[in-house]
């Protein structure tokens, strides 16, 4: 008699740990390589995305983020500041950040305002800047007057040449078109990496703010793979 | 009234304990499903990686989720096992399925679903607007939902224990019961 409520129970607890395991697995799954020829260094420069550190770099991360994903924020803490020490400044990879708005209305006008602040070149300080003033999604944080108010204490920036830049929406195509293009290689979320040669090749994905060792296991493989 | 009380609530909890967990059996049960449901609630929060290696980190920001959510993996681990006991010790009593699926089963649902903030992506492109805003509401109150699990999970666990303890007290009177 109790042989079928055991049986159902135990059913029950492995339906759940298969469900909630695979939807975990599958989505940040064992990293895939994915075809992608217009990742090369090259096209995103042309493009006109952030770039950190020099393009003769041989190896190129390239950042799917959002300002508004709590990951991406770890990502920006604590990983970025040990891959920019050990392998940025050290001129062996570059960095590249595309936009990928998935958080909601306020990720947009985020990614707008950090690529007019990128038209003066202070990207990667407001990048920093966003991150460390991080609050809940959509709450306001990052509303219109606060990216204003980042973006007002970067040294050195003309608020004249960005309020017109992010007033008049500038770049809201440019961050559609990192969205789409995001959506086209089948990315399913915040922060993904792609770690490739600079001319696109050898790529590996890493879907999720993995800590320093998985990325430096990549660049490593990478670069000793010539 | 009397079984209100604090001490006799941790005698009943000491009782069941002992009762259940000094078999092992029980006891292997479950470290496994504490051992699984960590990994899972790790895996979700980005704190345990298996590729490219096999990572463990620990933010600042990730401690408090982390905290939490090992004390749900351990009350998970042992309401389950619990549960199976009492399942399969009852004896013909009567087990309410109700209260089976609302104590361990409802938990361990409200536990997992507060670790799916990382999977608002696909609540969005699935469900358009709506997922906007039940990802940013899972986002924005992780530590609250995962707190209310967890005392959902104490509460199927407590009830537990004062089942069990409850039988124990009702056997020991029956065999006291003079012919």
């Amino acid at each position: 008699m109790a042989v079928r409520p055991v049986v159902s129970i135990t059913a029950v607890a492995i339906t759940v740990t298969m469900i909630v395991g695979g939807s975990t697995l599958s989505y940040y799954g064992l990293a895939e390589a994915i075809p992608q020829q217009q990742l090369s260094l090259r096209n995103l420069i042309l493009q006109g995305s952030p770039l950190l550190g020099k393009s003769s770099a041989p190896v190129t991360i390239v950042e799917f983020g959002d300002f508004q994903c709590d990951k991406c924020a770890r990502f920006a803490k604590y990983t970025e500041p040990q891959v920019n020490q050990t392998y940025i400044q050290t001129g062996k990879v570059n960095l590249v950040f595309k936009y990928f708005p998935v958080y909601g209305p306020d990720s947009t006008p985020a990614a707008m305002a950090a690529q007019c602040v990128n038209d003066q070149g202070k990207f990667w300080s407001y990048y920093g800047l966003l991150f460390k003033n991080q609050g809940p999604p959509n709450f306001g944080w990052a509303s219109k007057d606060n990216l204003k108010k980042f973006a007002s204490q970067l040294p050195g920036i003309d608020m004249q040449k960005f309020n017109s830049c992010f007033d008049n929406q500038k770049y809201l195509s440019f961050v559609q078109k990192d969205f789409a293009f995001a959506t086209s290689l089948g990315l399913q979320g915040t922060p993904t990496f792609v770690i490739e040669k600079s001319d696109g090749s050898s790529s590996q994905n890493l879907p999720g703010a993995y800590p320093y060792p998985s990325f430096k296991a990549v660049i490593d493989r990478i670069i000793g793979s010539g | 009234m009397m079984s209100s009380t604090v001490p006799n609530i941790l005698a009943s909890i000491i009782t069941s304990s002992k009762l259940v967990f000094s078999r092992w059996p029980y006891l292997v049960l479950a470290g496994a499903v504490t051992a699984i449901f960590w990994i899972i609630f790790n895996l979700f929060d980005q704190l345990l990686f298996f590729s490219p290696v096999v990572t463990f980190y620990l933010p600042d920001d990730a401690v408090g989720g982390f905290i939490l959510s090992c004390i749900t993996a351990s009350f998970v681990g042992a309401v389950i096992s619990m549960n199976l006991y009492v399942i399969r010790h009852s004896n013909g009593l009567k087990i309410g399925l109700l209260s089976l699926f609302s104590g361990s089963s409802l938990s361990v649902l409200s536990s997992t679903c507060a670790s799916c903030s990382s999977l608002g992506f696909l609540l969005i492109s699935t469900l358009g607007g709506l997922g906007v805003t039940a990802s940013t509401f899972l986002t924005n109150y992780q530590l609250p939902l995962r707190a209310i699990s967890l005392v959902v999970l104490i509460w199927a666990f407590y009830s537990l224990s004062k089942r069990l303890a409850r039988s124990c007290v009702l056997s020991h009177k029956l065999t006291e019961i003079p012919d």
